[in-house]
């Protein structure tokens, strides 16, 4: 234990030191700092608590290499022009060597490039269909929560509708009237999953609705739009996150799938799912060409789902499993 | 008394607990005594080992993360600590039994009581070398709920916990209980869950079941007036450590140790006037980091230098009673003995 | 608890209505023409026009709707333009191919996922524990598609001990039609050869589709049955001396089926979805296939009857497990 009269001097110096230094801009930034000072110690709290679980980072990392591969990947890949389109029958279908990493296809296209490329689109595909799924799941949750009443059980009766059949068969119904086609299987899947939004934040709503905090609020006359906004959202915010994380490794998982059987993106397009319906025609002499493809969703879901299980472990610890 | 034939005897027991700030010491030498057909009840805060003392003499704290580091806990002249989990077990129901605090969480939500306590019937029936069947076992039981006077138990047996009320619960537990016919009852904390008029009809169960089957019961309570009732011998128990033992009406009529004094000063009483509730000064203190010396000290007013520095050990003070405090050492020059605590006052 | 059945009964129904509704207007809204898919990219002007007028195409939305819901009560699901069958004639035919895929896998997946979910709860972070965690973990990650493919490769085409498709060998003869399910029906006359062969054909397709499952069933039994094993009752268990087996196996273990009861609903619906995949990759002769080829060819009706067909299981399903929360737990009321 120090000697509090030192203490007391080293304070002194350093706001002397501090004063010297202080210009206006700092002045406001050591302001915003205070104001915020239980958030940000909850953040740090968060990531000292998340760089705990090896899994948790290992889920990050791979995140992470994802999502810069899918930004700068065809600035990265070998051979660019194998996107789409190109073929080079002499060298069709050889096995993976030191220039064809992954081996090449019966098109003579390299099948490195295409998974790398491949991870753009999944990233946009997943991305796409979990924004539109919470853009309306979100706010069609809070209004069935919060407001209630004949319009909130239309909500909830309609959504237990959705979830009463299993996803993919949905999705594949609505994309067989459609027609097949990428942004088909996007809107299709989109259309499956708003709806476990609904329930999600319909059910932290309802609980948030009854804490103290908002019947402060509304005592004092604060508005509903305020509540929302300032109140219940922040509150929901996190469950949110949670689950955005995770379903974006099952939402790519299920757009593959889509794509295997035939009805999401078309061939040429480099799409993971499209990649191992070909390559399936190759089995089993040609093997790399259905295993690599595979490989890279089954990390890439991992990845995500590592994630999840750790944001969810700081996040929301009470809802395991 | 001759101590070799208590029943229950636990010398100096030792408990450790790991937690991820430390070690917390949670019981420093715990000794207590109980004859055969005696009553005893240990009293003390929330917090301050009573409860794991209990739980220790059957075997039930997860080890790890508890640790037991000292002492014996004699049973009929056997060390417990000793025993293999297989042991422990043959004796558990059958020679020792234990009722616990919330009857709703200490019986099984899908189970039917039938079928609770047909399994208990039957396992002690084996234990002692009986085949007993279940059609046997559940006439045994449906007496047994008779004996707790739980009203037509021939038809309640096949009910659900959740259908019973609290008191008819611990009742049932309590019925459990002496299924085995055991001659040490241990009662962590029985009425404390249930209403004030349900607490009476209990211990009146308990002490005409002590009559009844001469059963020796250790009690624990934070409820002195709950232990008044039933126990004819009391030991006050404070941060993990035993600081005084006596009988009911010693304790009433001459507590020695301060935190004794303390306790039964706060107890705020109908016929005289109060002008301010009196309190102990202080909070318990941390486990892990414990006042050096007697762990009373820091809130003691009559601290004096030896307390910061040694630890009193249980000594006679009187005939039967056992205080364990530096005031009371003969060798001292400045023996005094204060029985009016100063009044604190609240906020 | 009767009246329950009946209402729940009742909102199936009334939930496939919605869900006919639902569909039919996403898919008639929605941009595309089907008649013109269907017709494929050769057809003339008039042939898409024939189309159109077969499967009533041109009439107004609402008119479709009728005929369909009034073709649906009389029970008549249409045709597929595919297969030149009715619907219905095509359903009957082919879902107790899907049916014995997917409840032989849920069995699977409950007949190891609990006891292993048990035993890594008692043995806990011991080797088991770790192995059955890593496992949990990447299960859910895995493309139901490609671990197929993969198994194909290794143990069909490379090692042969399985083969590559279908549920029966091209030259063995199906069991006669009792209940339509090849590994009952073999049993039921005592035709051991054929009850081994179709064992051999579902086994691989099984794993794949109870993968997803088998994982989640795991981790989430595990995790209940930790929390049951530190609840009170079980201490109260130990001071009356029940035995450590009795302990895990009755007192803990029905108390944790009841969360994990839900999980295993939750899974069965992701099964029956997962068919579409698991059928294709195994030329498995079932609805989910069904449902994939008319999706390629826009063929409508039929994907519409799968959906109805699938939705139905698995509300059926769902209450099943919900009757099977009254008898876990005695608290629950139906009302």
């Amino acid at each position: 234990m120090t000697n509090p009269t030192t203490n007391l001097e080293e304070t002194a110096t350093n706001s002397d030191a501090g004063k010297e230094l202080t210009t206006n801009s700092t002045g406001a930034w050591a302001r915003w700092k205070e104001k915020h000072e239980s958030t940000l110690r909850d953040i740090r709290l968060s990531i000292h608590l998340f760089s705990k679980s090896p899994l948790s980072i290992l889920g990050l990392a791979i995140v992470g290499t994802f999502i810069i591969v899918a930004l700068i990947g065809p600035l990265i890949v070998p051979f660019p022009e194998d996107a789409t389109g190109t073929i080079h029958m002499s060298q069709k279908l050889l096995e993976p060597d030191g220039t064809f990493w992954f081996g090449t296809d019966e098109l003579g296209r390299d099948i490195y490039t295409r998974v790398i490329l491949g991870t753009r689109i999944s990233l946009k595909i997943g991305l796409i269909i979990i924004l539109i799924a919470m853009g309306i799941g979100v706010p069609l949750g809070i209004t069935a929560g919060y407001v209630g009443g004949w319009m909130g059980e239309l909500i909830m009766r309609i959504t237990d509708m959705f979830l009463s059949i299993p996803g993919r068969i949905f999705a594949l119904a609505i994309i067989g009237a459609m027609g097949p086609g990428m942004t088909n299987s996007m809107i299709a899947l989109s259309i499956v999953w708003w709806p476990g939004y609904v329930r999600l934040v319909q059910g932290r709503t309802l609980s948030v609705k009854e804490e103290s905090f908002v019947e402060a609020a509304r005592s004092i006359g604060a508005r509903k739009a305020r509540i929302i906004f300032h109140h219940i959202l922040p509150n929901c915010s996190s469950v949110i996150l949670v689950k955005a994380s995770m379903d974006m490794g099952m939402a790519i998982l299920a757009a593959a799938g889509l794509g295997f059987i035939g009805v999401g993106a078309q061939p040429p397009t480099p799409e993971w799912g499209a990649m191992i319906s070909e390559g399936r025609n190759f089995l089993p002499d040609w093997w790399w060409y259905a295993t690599f493809p595979g490989l890279a969703i089954f990390t890439t879901v991992l990845g995500f789902n590592l994630l999840g299980d750790g944001l969810r472990d700081i996040l929301d610890p009470q809802s395991r499993g | 008394m001759n101590r070799n034939a208590n029943i229950l005897q636990i010398e100096n027991l030792g408990i450790h607990f790991d937690t991820f700030e430390g070690t917390a010491r949670v019981l420093d030498g715990v000794s207590l005594e109980l004859a055969p057909g005696d009553t005893l009840g240990v009293v003390g805060e929330t917090g301050c080992g009573k409860s794991i003392t209990s739980k220790a003499v059957l075997g039930l704290l997860p080890v790890p993360p508890t640790k037991i580091v000292s002492g014996r806990i004699l049973f009929q002249g056997e060390d417990l600590l000793e025993k293999s989990e297989k042991e422990i077990g043959k004796i558990r129901g059958t020679r020792i039994a234990m009722i616990f605090q919330d009857p709703m969480t200490y019986l099984n939500p899908v189970f039917s009581i039938e079928k609770q306590m047909v399994d208990v019937i039957v396992r002690h029936g084996r234990q002692r070398g009986k085949s007993v069947t279940r059609k046997q076992a559940r006439t045994r039981a449906v007496e047994l709920l008779d004996a707790v006077q739980i009203p037509s138990p021939a038809e309640r047996i096949r009910e659900y916990p959740h259908e019973f009320s609290g008191g008819m619960r611990q009742r049932v537990l309590i019925a459990m209980a002496l299924s085995g016919k055991p001659d040490l009852l241990i009662a962590d904390e029985p009425t404390t869950a249930l209403d004030v008029t349900i607490q009476a009809q209990i211990l009146r169960l308990l002490k005409d079941l002590v009559k009844r089957f001469n059963l020796s019961i250790l009690l624990i309570s934070h409820d002195l007036g709950v232990v008044a009732k039933l126990c004819r011998r009391i030991a006050v128990m404070y941060a993990g450590n035993v600081v005084e033992t006596a009988t009911i009406a010693q304790i009433f009529d001459q507590p020695a140790h301060p935190y004794t004094q303390g306790l039964l000063a706060s107890i705020p009483r109908l016929s005289r006037r109060v002008d301010s509730l009196v309190g102990i000064k202080g909070s318990i203190p941390s486990f892990i980091d414990p006042p050096k010396g007697c762990r009373f000290h820091p809130r003691c007013d009559h601290a004096m230098g030896v307390c910061r520095k040694e630890k009193p050990l249980l000594e006679e003070t009187s005939p039967d009673h056992r205080t364990a405090c530096f005031l009371y050492k003969s060798s001292w020059p400045n023996k005094s003995k204060t029985s009016q605590p100063r009044e604190v006052r609240f906020g | 608890m009767k009246q329950y059945i009946i209402k729940r009964l009742l909102l199936i129904i009334i939930t496939l209505f919605g869900l006919i509704t639902i569909t039919f207007i996403v898919a008639r809204v929605a941009p595309g023409d089907p008649a013109r898919v269907a017709a494929g990219p050769d057809a003339t002007e008039e042939m898409v026009q024939v189309l159109r007028e077969e499967f009533g195409l041109n009439k107004n939305l609402f008119l479709q709707y009728v005929d369909y819901i009034r073709g649906l009560v009389a029970g008549n699901l249409g045709r597929s333009i595919r297969t030149q069958h009715d619907v219905v004639a095509d359903l009957v035919r082919l879902f107790p191919a899907t049916f014995e895929l997917t409840v032989f896998s849920l069995l699977l997946a409950v007949a190891l996922g609990i006891p292993l979910g048990v035993i890594c709860a008692v043995y806990r972070d011991g080797p088991l524990d770790h192995l059955a965690r890593v496992f949990s973990v990447s299960g859910l990650a895995v493309p139901m598609f490609w671990l197929g493919l993969m198994l194909q490769l290794i143990f069909a085409l490379k090692f042969d001990l399985f083969p590559v498709g279908g549920r029966l060998g091209m030259l063995t003869q199906a069991p006669p039609a009792i209940t339509h399910l090849y590994l009952i029906d073999s049993l039921i006359v005592g035709k051991w050869s054929t009850f081994f062969e179709a064992l051999q054909h579902i086994f691989l397709p099984a794993i794949v589709l109870s993968f997803p499952a088998l994982a989640s069933i795991i981790r989430v039994n595990r995790a209940d049955m930790l929390e049951v094993l530190n609840r009170d009752f079980i201490t109260s268990a130990r001071a009356h001396g029940i035995s450590r087996f009795r302990i895990v196996t009755q007192y803990a273990l029905k108390n944790a089926m009841i969360p994990t009861t839900t999980m295993i609903g939750l899974r069965f619906g992701w099964m029956l979805g997962g068919t579409i995949l698991v059928e294709t990759v195994f030329d498995w002769p079932g609805v989910g296939q069904y449902a994939v080829q008319s999706a390629i060819f826009s063929d409508f009706q039929p994907i519409m009857g799968v959906t109805l067909v699938i939705g139905f299981s698995f509300m059926m399903a769902n209450l099943i497990i919900d009757l099977l929360y009254g008898w876990l737990d005695p608290r629950v009321r139906y009302d």
